[in-house]
């Protein structure tokens, strides 16, 4: 399988960043939850970062062919119980057509360097829970579980 | 015994026994790299405050038996980032070990949902360490479902 080119995004990747991210909400959502609140979400994230690209935020994009077929938006954070320094990944995105390229497990690589680069040991992420695809990959790259947040409609 | 446990909101006279009862949040295992007194320090620095400036949208209900507190559930009122709806969170539970397994965490979160209810919240959040598995099949069995999971990796 050919390896994608990882490289920071450009203002003129924000067309189709935008496009692979509608990929984000494509997985059986948590009851209650709608598919377009969750599309507006991710969608809003990505265009504050194309408008105001904020410091110590990176968002990288995987290029094959001439093409993007991926993302994936990173941000500083501290810790809420600790005060810890950490980044956070936001959002990963890969195109239907290229999922299980190894392009997810590239793109997390990259963000790793990033935040060792900037002197950060620890990387967090966010999965739904029924979204066992993603899960699966994050255990494989060595994630631990750490918090698993409930949700109960009254 | 013969007297009942009584349910309530909290006041100044708690503030000790809360204060106590907090360490019972972080007896358990800790995830790598949480530091238990840190963690303590901080739990009951929000209990205090909770106590001691009762504010809108912050609520500490204490469980009390025979004049003693025994338990006590922590609960804020936060905006849902999704629908940016109300909801209730449920910041922190804790029983004494003596009076675990006697449904007074169950009885808490009930008056916690209760409460939520009063403020026209439509939801209970929470959160719980994920090797926390009693805990887990707690809020399983109370009708809470799992929806998000944190992940962390050492670099």
């Amino acid at each position: 399988m050919q390896a994608a080119t990882i490289r920071a995004a450009t203002g003129a990747d924000q067309t189709t960043v935008l496009m692979l991210a509608e990929r984000l909400a494509e997985f059986e959502l948590p009851p209650g939850r709608q598919r377009e609140q969750l599309i507006e979400l991710d969608a809003r994230l990505l265009r504050d970062w194309f408008a105001e690209q904020p410091e110590g935020g990176r968002l990288l994009v995987a290029e094959r062919d001439a093409a993007v077929v991926g993302f994936a938006l990173l941000s500083r954070r501290v810790d809420q119980i600790d005060g810890e320094r950490l980044m956070h990944l936001q959002a990963l995105a890969v195109a239907a057509e290229c999922a299980g390229h190894g392009i997810g497990r590239q793109l997390i690589a990259a963000c790793e360097d990033i935040s060792r680069d900037v002197g950060v040991s620890v990387l967090t992420l966010n999965a739904f829970s029924n979204n066992g695809g993603a899960r699966r990959l994050y255990q494989h790259l060595g994630f631990d579980e750490e918090l698993i947040s409930y949700r109960k409609r009254l | 015994m013969g007297d009942e446990v009584i349910y309530r909101a909290t006041s100044t006279e708690d503030l000790d026994a809360v204060l106590m009862l907090a360490e019972r949040t972080v007896e358990r295992d800790l995830p790598v790299g949480l530091d238990r007194n840190h963690l303590l320090t901080l739990a009951q620095r929000e209990l205090r405050e909770c106590i001691e400036r009762p504010r809108e949208g912050r609520h500490l209900l204490v469980a009390e038996f025979d004049g003693e507190v025994v338990g006590f559930a922590l609960l804020l009122q936060r905006l849902d980032v999704f629908q940016g709806t109300t909801v209730v969170h449920l910041h922190g539970l804790a029983v004494a070990e003596v009076f675990s397994g006697r449904g007074i965490g169950s009885r808490l979160i009930a008056e916690g949902e209760a409460l939520a209810r009063r403020e026209g919240a439509t939801e209970m959040t929470l959160n719980v360490f994920s090797d926390n598995s009693r805990a887990r099949r707690l809020y399983s069995h109370l009708g809470f479902g799992e929806e998000l999971v944190k992940y962390r990796k050492p670099i």
